[in-house]
């Protein structure tokens, strides 16, 4: 059950220097001004599978503040391998109430906002009303999309994608145009040849995560375009300018 | 001259034949010279780096250059 008034009762205790025991181990490194930064923040993952959940369970566990998931699918049991929100207790059940449920387990005093349905359908409001957008999506359209869609409403993207041992992040500013530069009129990938073993859709969120953090944080350096490239098989970590 | 290769994922299997990389061309080369030596299959190449910086399949090559070739990846898993 959500606690309206806890998330304001973290606050208040932060920023009066008690420091909430779920917070402790962030301090030393994001500071007690990161963490009201984070549970001022608010971020929608657009996608709840391998990727979306893995990033929806480490911005709950951040104690980022708001968050909203999109997705229009139910778990079957091809997700069971990779998606930390499928059980074999979940199978059948939408990917959007797991998440809720599972937000709600982790961290009560997060707004969590679920939407059952494509993230073209969701009203506009909702990208001009975020701090951060987490690309989690199946296809090279769709991820064309929304980088489309936080460029009009002016909010970083993060962008992961995996095939096989083989998984790419950026972080993709307003209006940079990355994926569309990236992607070069292509329309298929490697996933449905190579599959998605369970590490490397960990690895590929937590990177995501890492770098959502750093923009939300104001240590990213806006403008920079990069993608990062890791071959978990060969231990080849590659960046590269876009 | 030679290249220093390295092949991403599905790509991988096209640089077996040379275990540490190092791959022999005649100059002057380009990556798609190299890519076509190889046997890659063109239309699918898409990410190009060389020594670190983006490049294009007609970018030319010179000895010891670094070039990476990635397939694309899109799934969210």
């Amino acid at each position: 059950m959500t606690r309206p008034d806890s998330k304001q009762a973290e606050l208040s205790a932060l920023q009066s220097g008690c420091i909430p025991d779920r917070y402790q181990r962030h301090i030393q490194t994001l500071t007690a001004q990161g963490q009201m930064t984070l549970l001022n923040s608010r971020a929608v993952v657009a996608g709840l599978g391998g990727l979306g959940g893995l990033v929806l369970e480490q911005l709950a566990r951040l104690g980022v503040g708001t968050i909203t998931g999109i997705d229009p699918d139910t778990f079957d049991p091809t997700n069971l391998n990779r998606q930390i929100l499928c059980t074999a207790d979940t199978l059948g059940t939408a990917k959007t109430d797991q998440a809720r449920k599972r937000v709600q387990a982790i961290n009560p005093a997060i707004s969590f906002a679920g939407h059952q349905t494509r993230f073209q359908a969701i009203s506009p409001d909702l990208w001009s009303n975020t701090d951060i957008v987490f690309g989690c999506l199946d296809s090279i359209d769709q991820r064309i999309e929304l980088e489309a869609l936080c460029a009009s409403a002016h909010v970083p993207l993060i962008h992961g994608a995996i095939a096989g041992w083989y998984c790419e992040v950026a972080i993709v500013w307003p209006e940079s145009q990355l994926l569309t530069r990236h992607y070069q009129g292509q329309h298929q990938g490697l996933e449905t040849e190579l599959g998605t073993p369970a590490p490397t859709p960990g690895v590929a969120a937590s990177l995501m995560t890492a770098k959502g953090v750093q923009v939300l944080l104001g240590q990213a350096n806006p403008g920079q375009d990069q993608i990062h490239f890791f071959d978990l098989l060969n231990n080849d970590w590659q960046t590269t300018d876009l | 001259m030679t290249v220093k290769v390295k092949l991403i994922s599905l790509f991988a299997k096209y640089l077996e034949p040379y275990p540490d990389g190092r791959v022999d061309l005649d100059e002057p080369a380009t990556v798609r010279t190299l890519a076509e030596y190889l046997g890659l299959p063109i239309p699918r190449v898409r990410i190009i780096t060389v020594n670190g910086k983006q490049e294009t399949l007609d970018s030319p090559l010179a000895h010891e250059d670094l070039v990476y070739i990635f397939p694309p990846a899109i799934g969210g898993g």
